[in-house]
């Protein structure tokens, strides 16, 4: 064994002992995983840890700890400290999951423009919060970790406001962890002071405060060349950035926070006196980016997307979309079904998958959970149930099927940027349709140009919201040609039709085809095929294009208009009810 | 973990459009069987408001304003100073002083964009456009609708001397900005300003196509009034050899050698405009055969040393420094152009002379002596180069890449060592200009 | 030489008392001008003298309440035992109180001299410079900059000027962040 390896292999022992004591520190009821102990930064990196000699995961609660680092470092001597801080990651900030994401939802408000530094600034945050803690009420030396790691550092700026607020805190003379003079000045001052005073006024309610501390970093956080050199310096303290990596959507972040918007507020305008600066300090996260949707309470997709991939940068866009649309849909969806058809067991307990911490609280079943596991650990040991199809389906009578084709040419918004009520719409019905046991087809339609749809009639929702959410922004219109595919001859299963469009859709009839016969025919047959009910939804006011409406009319079709978009919510709501509700 | 900032389609047209309400013009320029596969949408933005402002825009500048003369400040200035002053953060501290104010340069904006933009604006107006970077790291240079949609009257200003006029019919298409790249942004769009007419943006590689024979049914049928671009689009289309007719080409983005300039005046039948402009502050100038003339008496020019803040006097060969302009979101004083150039004043109107973009590079000959850049650019201006790379390796041999469809090699070498001397030792290679591969700017660099 | 942290852990234990309007506002409240006379009488020494110099009582009827508790909660810091029986120190007490203290009270609210830890320090602090006494274990040079450091009236003057930025930077830059995710208005040609 080499010098090194031995020094390693005398702190893994060391860190080892230690554990019980950092423990301590907190609780003596702690309950928590021992480490993850690395001898090499190779297999540090491994388990997702880089840069720094610690990580929380928040998945599994455990701590990475790279023995090589701490070496490298010369922190050998802290075990107790750092354990026991990172103890604190997963007891006081941020705990879990549900508070990692809020608590990055609150501080992105905070840094416009400059969202994608919210995990730093978190992390930053979370570390003066347990280091004050540990600090000043359990005797620990966190001043002299820092005090360490400056001998290897040449400070920044940056770095100079974080010491000189723990100066602050820890009431230590100028210089003692901020150790470059030349960078001290009275603005980094006046500014560490009112850190300082908001880690100590929030240390309870951390999480309110989150807006506040990242208003104080901000302006250090801007220039971009500036950020990428304090970065560097600063990623051996960074140990939470990633303790949400390939977690779950948490579930109730679409909503907007209003109370996190409103915690977005600048200190320094705060504590001056006199004037109104109590309108200029409060109202700095105030609605620029308004609420969207339903009763303009959601986040635009984009940041909803941007947030969570932030929480988990190995996030799915697709499924954060899907779960976007999704969790706005339901509170319009149509109950489940509650009276059993005469096949009388519409839907059988199937089984058990654990539940996450993501999830919704209603899923949880408690019984099978305390069945399990005498001790619950959230995301470890909770279970929910699992339901089933019966397949005796010629005892009840299903109800139809529907078809939904979304315009989704260029005059459409993408809704994976902005809100979009075509999509909720569809989510609604195609959600709905599949709650009362019908199978769902949808399409997107922008032609001339893509078109993209689901393989026939489904009942997987995954693939269905995956195809709704979708964007084309090609062409002007719905293609009439896409009705061949499913009515182009008669269906043994009867079915709904929506289409929504908007006015384009006339050209789009009168149009040329390719074949002998015309849109009109077209649509025509497609809605005798079809044998259910035919829906125009058009974006439109009424007595446009009157004679072709007429046309429209005497085949079958409904014109259903729509002047404002919110409107398609009450139609998907009325149609879904009308059609899927079974009582 | 950068997000991706990239614009993204998220307008209706209502507010692409707010004064619009005939789209059919537009539903046919995306609609038609033969359009491009276009990838975006865009729009000019323009409410009655800003419109009104445009158009008076127009008017102060078809008025034939006069610039300034010579040794003397525009009369507006001092207003200018006054209310970037009073309103723009950046410079309240500044003195009352035009003579006074420092200059700023490129950093400056891109450290603080927020501050340049005066506490008078609407900042539901605020637009963005992102710099590539290409000059050194991006910066966002912020806008309004305005100041965007006065490019139109500014170059039918310099349209005028060429007895021409944009057309304002609802039917046709006004102008088409072509481009030959690997990857850009295409759309149909509108000009309020221009009552209606058609605006497209298209990328000549087949791939943004359905059809490759749909570019040339497209474009003829459409037969867009005014062609913009850079020269590497403009030579891509030329080889395309289509039946076009427009009025006039404009080319801006990269120097116009006179001999591409010429060759597209005989494949276009009609003037081809060498427009100087900057993301910055936008158009400034256009080539004329005395140096590029001025065209904004909104937008004060000055010749500063490179390094120092010192104006250089009539005809020295300085940085190119401008004030003022349309922009509230951008209000500039004294701001380093990075490009080089003299200033002269014909009849009361600036001129800039011996425009070079960037600070002049020194070129060495073998024995030692120095030539200026600006007279090897004169020197390949009678070849049809579309563009070019010159570059002088510390041993002084030169690698020159040059993009240009014709086997010209011999007469570069040529062109050279007349300059450089026969003792120099060059190495060319040619690049074809193909509709697919954009380039950046004619470039001189040393190691 | 005192400990700055002794008088902030004797301040901090300021009775209730002190905390209660003047008499001269409150007719349930405590005689400030009492107080007043006491603290001079045992910092001097004179216990039988009546007239230090006092400002009147109309001149004090007319102060800011949170400037005339404040007041009460200085007289508390300077009852410590390190101050009594100083005869040099009372006209040097006598500054802080009728002209230090003052501009001081506007910004500050009088809770936060025994509530918030740095206020505490910065009216110690304040204090001990007014009376030209260097802190234990400190230079000079340390101490006026300690001082400095948490001197509410700087660090107002530097907050003004930054808040206001801040305040605008933030705005556009919001507003920057939603458009750049946008499409700006076309351009026409290349720039």
């Amino acid at each position: 064994m080499n010098p090194k390896s031995q020094l390693i292999e005398s702190t893994l022992q060391k860190w080892k002992a230690s554990w019980a004591k950092a423990k301590l520190v907190w609780s003596p009821f702690l309950r928590l995983q021992e480490p993850i102990w690395c001898t090499t930064s190779k297999a540090a990196a491994q388990e997702g840890l880089t840069g720094s000699f610690a990580m929380i995961r928040l998945t599994d609660h455990r701590i990475v700890i790279d023995l090589e680092k701490v070496v490298d470092e010369n922190v050998i001597d802290f075990s107790v400290e750092i354990l026991a801080h990172e103890i604190g990651h997963h007891i006081y900030t941020p705990a879990n999951l549900h508070d990692n994401a809020i608590l990055m939802g609150r501080i992105r408000w905070a840094l416009p423009e400059i969202e994608n530094r919210a995990a730093m600034v978190a992390n930053i945050y979370e570390d003066i919060l347990i280091n004050d803690k540990l600090q000043r009420f359990h005797d620990l030396n966190m001043a002299d970790i820092y005090k360490t790691l400056n001998k290897k550092n040449k400070p920044s700026v940056f770095w100079t406001l974080i010491m000189r607020s723990f100066e602050y805190l820890w009431r230590t003379k100028r210089g003692a962890l901020a150790n470059d003079l030349s960078l001290h000045n009275k603005s980094i001052d006046a500014d560490a002071a009112l850190i300082a005073s908001l880690i100590r006024s929030y240390s309870k309610n951390w999480l309110d405060g989150a807006g506040r501390f990242a208003v104080m970093l901000y302006p250090y956080l801007v220039d971009q060349k500036q950020f990428d050199k304090d970065r560097k310096k600063i990623l051996v303290l960074l140990d939470s950035e990633k303790a949400g990596l390939n977690s779950p959507a948490t579930s109730g972040l679409t909503e907007l926070d209003i109370e996190g918007i409103e915690g977005v507020i600048d200190m320094r305008s705060e504590s001056l006196k006199g004037d109104d600066n109590l309108s200029t300090a409060t109202g700095l996260g105030h609605n620029l980016l308004g609420g969207q949707g339903p009763r303009n309470i959601y986040m635009p997709p984009g940041s909803y997307i941007d947030l969570m991939k932030q929480v988990n940068p190995n996030a799915n866009e697709q499924k954060l979309i899907n779960a976007y649309y999704k969790e706005i849909a339901l509170p319009h969806l149509i109950d489940f079904p509650t009276e059993v058809s005469q096949s009388n067991s519409y839907l059988l307990p199937e089984g058990l998958e654990t539940w996450n911490i993501g999830d919704s609280m209603e899923d949880l079943d408690w019984v099978e959970t305390a069945i399990h596991a005498p001790y619950i650990i959230p995301g470890m040991n909770t279970v929910k149930r699992t339901y089933g199809k019966d397949s005796d389906e010629d005892m009840e009578e299903k109800p139809l099927d529907v078809y939904i084709g979304i315009d989704c040419s260029g005059s459409m918004v993408n809704p994976k940027t902005r809100f979009s009520w075509p999509v909720l719409a569809a989510t609604i019905i195609g959600l709905s349709a599949l709650r009362a046991g019908a199978d769902v087809m949808a399409c997107l339609s922008g032609e001339p140009g893509k078109f993209m749809e689901t393989n026939g009639f489904i009942n997987d929702e995954k693939k269905l919201l995956s195809t709704i959410t979708s964007y084309l922004g090609t062409g002007y219109a719905y293609g009439i040609e896409r009705l061949r595919k499913p009515f182009g001859q008669q269906n043994d299963k009867k079915s709904h039709a929506i289409i929504v469009t908007d006015n384009d859709i006339f050209s789009m009839l009168d149009s040329k085809t390719p074949t002998k016969q015309s849109h009109w025919e077209l649509i025509e047959i497609a809605l005798e095929n079809a044998g259910g009910s035919g829906t125009i939804v058009l974006h439109s006011s009424a007595h446009y294009e009157n004679p072709k409406v007429k046309r429209l009319q005497a085949m079958g079709w409904i014109l259903h208009y729509v002047t404002n978009e919110e409107e398609l919510l009450q139609f998907a709501a009325d149609f879904s009810e009308l059609n899927y509700t079974t009582n | 973990m950068e997000e991706s900032k990239g614009p993204k389609v998220a307008l209706s047209d209502k507010e692409r459009f707010p004064l619009i309400s005939d789209l059919s013009f537009l539903n046919q320029l995306k609609q038609d069987i033969h359009s491009p596969i276009f990838n975006f949408q865009s729009g000019d933005r323009l409410d009655k408001g800003l419109l009104d402002q445009v158009k008076n825009y127009d008017i102060n500048l078809k008025q034939g304003k006069e610039f300034w003369k010579a040794d003397q400040l525009p009369v507006w200035l001092e207003n200018y100073l006054s209310w970037c002053r009073d309103s723009v953060p950046f410079y309240k501290q500044r003195s009352s002083d035009f003579l006074n104010q420092p200059t700023i340069r490129r950093e400056d904006i891109r450290k603080q964009a927020w501050a340049f933009v005066s506490m008078d604006v609407n900042l539901e107006h605020l637009l963005l456009y992102q710099t590539s970077g290409s000059t050194g790291p991006a910066m966002d240079v912020l806008f309004d609708p305005v100041s965007q949609a006065c490019w139109i009257p500014q170059v039918e200003s310099i349209l005028k001397n060429f007895n021409i006029e944009i057309e304002k019919d609802k039917n046709k298409v006004a102008i088409a900005m072509i481009c030959a790249q690997e990857k850009t942004l295409t759309y149909a769009s509108l000009s309020t300003y221009l009552e209606g007419a058609g605006i497209l943006k298209i990328n000549l590689n087949e791939k943004d196509w359905n059809d490759p024979n749909d570019i040339k049914t497209y474009l003829e049928k459409y037969n867009p009034q005014i062609l913009t671009g850079d020269p590497i689009a403009f030579t891509a289309l030329a080889n395309l050899n289509l039946n076009l007719k427009p009025k006039a080409l404009i080319s801006s983005a990269m120097k116009l050698m006179a001999n591409t300039k010429s060759t597209l005046e005989k494949q276009f039948n009609c003037p081809v405009i060498d427009l100087y402009s900057l993301t910055e502050c936008r158009n400034i100038a256009y080539a004329t055969s005395v140096g590029y003339r001025a065209i904004r008496p909104d937008l004060y020019l000055e010749i500063f040393d490179k390094n120092e803040d010192k104006i250089l006097s009539n005809g020295e060969v300085g940085e190119l420094v401008v004030t003022g302009g349309n922009n509230p979101f951008l209000p500039l004083i004294r701001y380093r152009t990075g490009d080089f150039c003299s200033l002269k004043m014909i009849d009361n109107i600036p001129y800039l002379q011996n425009l070079e973009a960037r600070a002049p590079v020194n070129i060495y000959k073998q024995n030692g002596s120095s030539v200026n850049n600006i007279d090897i650019t004169r020197a390949l201006a009678k070849l049809p180069i579309a563009g070019f790379h010159f570059h002088q390796n510390k041993d002084k041999s030169i690698e020159f890449t040059a993009y240009s469809n014709e086997a010209i090699k011999p007469e570069i070498q040529q062109a050279l060592s007349n300059i450089l001397g026969q003792d120099m030792q060059v190495s060319i290679s040619l690049q074809k200009v193909s509709p697919n591969k954009g380039i950046g700017k004619s470039r001189y660099t040393t190691d | 030489m005192a400990q700055v942290y002794d008088l902030c852990f004797h301040l901090r234990k300021c009775p209730p008392i002190f905390l209660q309007d003047s008499l001269l506002q409150n007719e349930d409240g405590i005689d400030t001008s009492a107080i007043l006379t006491d603290l001079f009488r045992s910092v001097s020494g004179r216990f039988l003298e009546v007239d230090f110099n006092l400002p009147k009582r109309r001149q004090l009827e007319n102060q800011k309440a949170n400037y005339l508790k404040s007041l009460h909660i200085a007289c508390w810091l300077f009852s410590h035992p390190y101050f009594i029986g100083r005869n040099s120190l009372v006209p040097k007490i006598h500054e802080f109180l009728f002209n230090d203290l003052k501009p001081i009270c506007d910004i500050v609210e009088f809770e936060k001299w025994i509530e918030d830890e740095e206020r505490t320090e910065e009216m110690v602090r304040t204090g001990l410079f007014a009376c030209e006494i260097q802190p234990t274990g400190e230079s000079i040079d340390e101490a006026i900059d300690k001082l400095s450091a948490i001197s509410t009236i700087d660090r107002q003057e530097i907050l003004k000027k930054s808040s206001q930025a801040m305040k605008r930077m933030m705005e556009i830059r919001k507003k920057m962040a939603e458009k750049k995710a946008q499409e700006a208005a076309n351009p026409y040609g290349r720039e």
